[in-house]
C-alpha cells in the first residue's frame, strides 16, 4: 500500500497515468500486484490470493476476485 | 481443505474522476462533484482475503508478517 498510501493517484502514481482511478481500478490493480508477489513467494502455489475488498466511503464497497 | 484469511489495511487517497478523451461538459456529467479539478480524498479500507492449507506444524493459513511485508510495498 505505500505506493499508494498519501499521494494523488492520477498524478503521483505510475500504475494511473493511463487508466482512471476509479475504486473499481484500484480493487483490480492492487488484486493484480498482489497476486504477482503472492507467485513469487509461493511458487507451488500452496496459499492463493481470493479476493480483495475496498472500502471508499461508508456507503461504497467494491471486491474483486478471479 | 482450505480456510480464508482475511487482513485489513488502511491507506489516504486522492484522486479525480476524469476521461480525458471527453469533454468537460461530459465529464461533469459523467462524474458529478467527483470529476472536481483538484480532485478529492478518501480513507481507503482494503480486505485482504488469501486462502490455504493449514500448517500442521504452524497451525496457520500464512504468517501475517509475511502478508504485512506483501501488502506494505
Amino acid at each position: 500500500m505505500d505506493r499508494f498510501d498519501h499521494t494523488h493517484l492520477n498524478q503521483d502514481v505510475e500504475n494511473f497515468r493511463s487508466r482512471i482511478p476509479t475504486t473499481e481500478n484500484l480493487c483490480r490493480e492492487i488484486y493484480r500486484l498482489l497476486k504477482v508477489r503472492m507467485e513469487k513467494e509461493c511458487p507451488r502455489r500452496e496459499v492463493t490470493l481470493a479476493r480483495i475488498r475496498m472500502e471508499e466511503t461508508y456507503a461504497n464497497s467494491f471486491e474483486y476476485t478471479e | 481443505m482450505k480456510v480464508y484469511l482475511t487482513r485489513r489495511y488502511r491507506f489516504s487517497a486522492s484522486h479525480r474522476l476524469h476521461n480525458g478523451a471527453l469533454s468537460s461538459e461530459e465529464n461533469a456529467a459523467l462524474y458529478g462533484k467527483c470529476n472536481n479539478p483538484y480532485g478529492h480524498g478518501h480513507n481507503y479500507a482494503v480486505e485482504v482475503t488469501v486462502a490455504g492449507p493449514v500448517d500442521p506444524q504452524t497451525g496457520m493459513v500464512l504468517d501475517l508478517g509475511k502478508l504485512d511485508r506483501w501488502v506494505g510495498e
